[in-house]
């Protein structure tokens, strides 16, 4: 087997352990590789910086275990910029373990002296998806008559302020697709379209492309994609945290795969052209 | 290092070797992780269907709002398909839920996903951008033109509505691919940071 059959078979075994270790060790010693920030990144930031503080946020932790590092920086970094704003924040989830991702990036607010039920409340889960989402739009309370934490919702100062969904500032969705939740098209459709709420998306990196064309369209105010744009915004709100932790590693996995790829190809062309010439 | 005493951590920690173990080939131990998984999965969703239910049916039902009663009903009667003489039942909330759903996505589907989708398209054509946009949109289109067969000197419009179809799956196949890798990082942030405190 020469050479440029090798490269084309080579064990996949061979390659998974690569990968591990293009992620294992940027992780366990970081190469400070840096990231810029892209346009789109920015343009979400420059937009949440132009709400005025002291508004309010409906943030729906729409994911599943498996996306939380995708989201879950995404969403402590956007907290931080809120929490600096004051701008209170009310968290929904359209999946069930979105209810305890909330629970655990809410905390951050508590570094800016948010109190809980005056300042932040995590609803919970609701089942049903996007019907749910719009009688929520219409009347929050009737929905969740309890919050996760067990509290009668209609005794908490902020949802006392809000009687629909025209009541908030901005809406956004941390969203790992429709499947099972409420997706980012039914977020245009009820926080947007129906109550002409300005909308923001972070969402995992598989969603990137099929979302970004709600941000050409002016229908979307912003989109974060993937660990990468969780990144982008640490740098933003000058909080480094996990997403810029992990792009060292992401940026070498790509590399490998980019380089993978080139060869797999070259080889194959290669051998083609071989194998056409001795014909 | 300082590895974690936490046991949580290391059932997670042992539970993601299992998982990453079928790399190298389909083994006992990965198995049981995965039962363990869709056990696990299963009986989260219980509680949290539990909860659901007792936050958003049972405490407002108890707290006076009886008119809660007729959904419940309509929810049991989602379970009648398992009695075969009644199974015929649980079509009507079926149709109450396809309905309404139906209806509510209407309420925006048009205008989010038709109509601003298209004015999205119509832009002034002074950039670079404007212009893939524009030519994108119509060749992409005029590969699923289906009427009739584009030949000759047409022919090259659905060929290029097909690359640009094709440079747009090559950038969603990139995005899947950095949504993957950051599902491996996630894990081994867990498995070199939390578990081993490396």
């Amino acid at each position: 087997m020469d050479i440029l059959e090798k490269l084309q078979n080579i064990d996949k075994r061979v390659f998974y352990l690569l990968m591990a270790l293009a992620i294992a060790i940027p992780t366990i010693s970081p190469l400070g590789l840096g990231v810029d920030v892209t346009p789109a990144v920015q343009r979400t930031f420059d937009f949440v910086a132009s709400l005025p503080d002291g508004g309010r946020a409906v943030i729906g932790f729409d994911y599943e275990p498996g996306d939380e590092i995708d989201l879950n920086p995404q969403a402590k970094a956007i907290l931080h910029q809120l929490g600096a704003k004051k701008i209170k924040v009310v968290a929904i989830a359209s999946f069930p373990a979105g209810a305890m991702f909330a629970e655990q990036c809410l905390a951050i607010l508590e570094e800016y002296g948010y109190e809980y039920g005056k300042d932040y409340v995590n609803l919970g889960h609701y089942a049903g998806g996007e019907a749910t989402l719009a009688a929520f739009a219409n009347n929050p309370t009737a929905i969740f008559a309890k919050d996760w934490r067990g509290n009668d919702t209609s005794s908490l100062p902020i949802m006392q302020e809000v009687k629909s969904m025209k009541d908030f500032t901005m809406a956004m969705t941390l969203n790992d697709g429709p499947t099972g939740g409420t997706g980012t098209h039914e977020w245009v459709r009820q926080a947007v379209m129906a109550h002409n709420v300005p909308l923001i998306m972070g969402v995992t990196g598989v969603l990137a492309a099929s979302n970004e064309t709600y941000v050409q369209s002016g229908q979307c105010k912003g989109i974060l994609a993937g660990l990468r744009a969780a990144a982008e915004y640490e740098q933003l709100v000058n909080k480094l945290a996990e997403g810029t932790v992990g792009m060292d590693a992401q940026s070498m996995a790509h590399l490998l795969i980019v380089i993978f790829v080139v060869l797999g190809n070259a080889a194959m062309f290669l051998s083609k052209r071989a194998k056409g010439g001795a014909a | 290092m300082n590895i974690s005493t936490n046991v949580g951590v290391w059932i997670g920690a042992i539970a993601a070797l299992g998982i990453y173990s079928v790399l190298i080939k389909d083994n006992p131990f990965y198995r049981l992780v995965e039962h363990i998984f869709v056990g696990a999965s299963a009986g989260i969703a219980i509680v949290t269907g539990v909860q659901t239910f007792k936050s958003q049916a049972w405490s407002p039902l108890t707290g006076g709002q009886w008119v809660l009663i007729f959904p419940m009903l309509l929810g049991v009667l989602l379970y009648a398909r398992y009695v075969p003489q009644y199974s015929y039942l649980n079509r009507l909330p079926l149709s109450l839920m396809m309905g309404a759903g139906a209806g509510v996505a209407m309420r925006g589907a048009v205008e989010s996903q038709i109509v601003g989708q298209l004015t999205a398209t119509m832009v002034k054509l002074t950039t670079l951008d404007a212009w893939i946009i524009f030519l994108g949109t119509l060749l992409s289109l005029s590969y699923f033109f289906l009427t009739y067969k584009l030949e000759g000197g047409a022919a090259w419009a659905p060929r290029l509505g097909r690359y640009f179809m094709m440079a747009a799956f090559g950038a969603a196949f990139g995005n899947t691919v950095m949504g993957r890798v950051s599902a491996a990082i996630g894990r081994f942030q867990f498995i070199f940071l939390e578990w081993l405190g490396m």
